[in-house]
C-alpha cells in the first residue's frame, strides 16, 4: 500500500534515488514540451500560446483522478501523504512576485534550470537572478517572517474549504480543466489572428 | 461531434469525473494497516525505541509524546518512568483511556520487558495510533542502563563512550533515587541498534514547476 515511504517500503537513501529519477524525467518532459525556451513560455502571457496552462492542468487532471481512483480502490492512505500547509495572504503575493518574474524574465525556476541545461544563456541570468533573490530573502526574513506566516489555513483541501465530497471536487475541477483548454484555444486563435 | 482523440478523451475524463463524484471516497479509510504491514514492522524492530532516546525525549522536555505504562497499578507505583501514565493493559481498551491516548502524539508502551508492550503494541497499531512504539527492553532495561549502567571495555568506540556517560548523568534524573529493583517477570535481551523510523513533526517540502 502506498505512500511506499511512509510505509517502510524502501530507506531514506531509496527515497532520495527515487527523487533523482523523477527530478530527471520531469526535467526531461519539461524540455520536451518545449519549456525550456523562455519565448514559449512568455507567449503564454500573451494568450498566443496556452502550451503552459495546458500542461499544467494536464498534469494536475492525471495526478488527482489517479490518487483518487488509488484511494477507491484502497491502494494508497491519503492521510498519510504530506500536504503543503496554505498560508493564504503569504502565497498570494508570493505568487503575484513569481508571476512577474515569470513574464518579465520567460521562466519559472524549474524551468529555468531546464533551459540553463541545455545551454540557454538568458536562462542562466534567470537562476543567478533566483538565487541572488533567495539570498535576499533569507537575509531580510526577520522582517518578512509575519508576512510569511499570514493567513495558515492548515493543510486544507478544496473539499475542506467548500465543504464538499472529494468526489464532486474532482468532477468540478475536471469540468474546469476542460473548460480551460478550450478557453486556452479560443484565445489562442484570437491573439494570432490579431497578430496576423 | 466527430471521434477525434481529443473529444474521447475528454468524454473519458468526464466520465471518470462522473464516477467519482458518486463514489464513496471519502468514506473508504485505508489507514487501517493490515496484517502484511504489521508483521513487516515487527520483523524488522522498527517498532522498537531505545531507552536513551526516551531518556532524551524526557530530559528535552518534548511535547509530542505520551509514555504510557501499562504494568499493573502497584509496579506503576513503586517506580515509573519520569512523565509516564499509567494504563494497565486490562484497561487498554476503557473508554477513559481512549481520552488519555492521543493518536497525534508519538506514543511509547512500556512493560517491564518487550513482551506485553509489543501485544499491546500489536493491539493499538491498527486502530490508527500511527507513531506507536515500544521500549526496547522495558523496564527491566532501562533500570538496568540508567541505575547501573555497564561500563564499556578499554576498547570501546567512542559511540560507546558517549552512551555510557549518557546513562550515568542521565541515571538520578531517571530514576529518581539509585535503590531500584528491577521487577522482573520477562527475561530480557541486551537490545542492539535497530533501524527504525519516527515520523517527523512536519517536513517542509517545496515543490514549484
Amino acid at each position: 500500500m502506498a505512500p511506499f515511504y511512509k510505509f517502510d517500503y524502501f530507506s531514506e537513501g531509496t527515497g532520495f534515488i527515487i527523487a533523482l529519477l523523477l527530478g530527471v524525467s520531469f526535467g526531461f518532459w519539461l524540455e520536451r514540451a518545449g519549456f525550456g525556451s523562455s519565448k514559449k513560455l512568455a507567449l503564454q502571457f500573451y494568450f498566443r500560446d496556452m502550451t503552459v496552462l495546458k500542461v499544467m492542468f494536464t498534469s494536475i487532471v492525471v495526478a488527482m483522478v489517479g490518487l483518487a481512483f488509488f484511494t477507491l480502490f484502497g491502494w494508497i492512505d491519503m492521510t498519510a501523504v504530506y500536504i503543503n500547509p496554505t498560508y493564504i495572504w503569504a502565497q498570494v503575493i508570493g505568487g503575484l512576485i513569481l508571476g512577474v518574474g515569470f513574464v518579465v524574465g520567460g521562466y519559472c525556476p524549474g524551468t529555468s534550470v531546464v533551459g540553463a541545461v541545455t545551454g540557454r544563456i538568458d536562462a542562466y541570468f534567470f537562476l543567478g537572478g533566483a538565487l541572488f533573490g533567495m539570498f535576499i530573502f533569507g537575509e531580510m526574513f526577520p522582517w518578512v517572517e509575519d508576512l510569511f506566516l499570514s493567513g495558515n489555513m492548515g493543510a486544507i483541501r478544496l473539499p475542506e474549504l467548500f465543504n464538499l465530497s472529494t468526489g464532486v471536487v474532482v468532477f468540478l475541477v475536471i469540468l474546469l480543466a476542460i473548460g480551460m483548454f478550450y478557453g486556452g484555444e479560443w484565445l489562442e486563435n484570437k491573439f494570432r489572428e490579431e497578430e496576423a | 461531434m466527430n471521434l477525434s482523440a481529443k473529444n474521447i478523451g475528454f468524454g473519458s475524463l468526464i466520465i471518470m469525473g462522473i464516477i467519482l463524484a458518486f463514489s464513496p471516497i471519502d468514506d473508504i479509510h485505508v489507514n487501517k494497516i493490515t496484517t502484511h504491514e504489521l508483521v513487516h514492522q515487527l520483523h524488522n524492530q522498527s517498532n522498537y525505541m531505545e531507552a536513551e532516546e526516551v531518556a532524551h525525549m524526557i530530559i528535552d522536555k518534548d511535547p509530542s509524546f505520551q509514555i504510557i505504562d501499562i504494568r499493573n497499578l502497584d509496579d506503576y507505583k513503586k517506580y515509573h518512568i519520569p512523565g509516564s501514565v499509567s494504563i494497565p493493559i486490562e484497561t487498554l481498551f476503557a473508554p477513559e483511556t481512549h481520552d488519555i491516548l492521543d493518536s497525534e502524539k508519538t506514543i511509547i508502551l512500556v512493560s517491564n520487558g518487550n513482551t506485553q508492550a509489543g501485544q499491546a503494541w500489536l493491539l493499538l497499531r491498527p486502530r490508527g495510533y500511527e507513531d506507536l512504539f515500544v521500549l526496547h527492553g522495558g523496564m527491566n532495561h532501562w533500570v538496568n542502563v540508567f541505575s547501573n549502567p555497564p561500563k564499556p571495555d578499554d576498547g570501546a568506540i567512542d559511540d560507546e563512550m558517549f552512551t555510557f556517560q549518557f546513562r550515568k548523568a542521565a541515571g538520578p534524573v531517571m530514576m529518581g533515587t539509585n535503590n531500584v529493583v528491577a521487577a522482573s517477570d520477562n527475561q530480557i535481551d541486551k537490545p542492539k541498534p535497530v533501524k527504525r523510523r519516527r515520523k517527523k513533526a512536519s517536513k517542509k517540502v517545496d515543490e514549484g514547476c
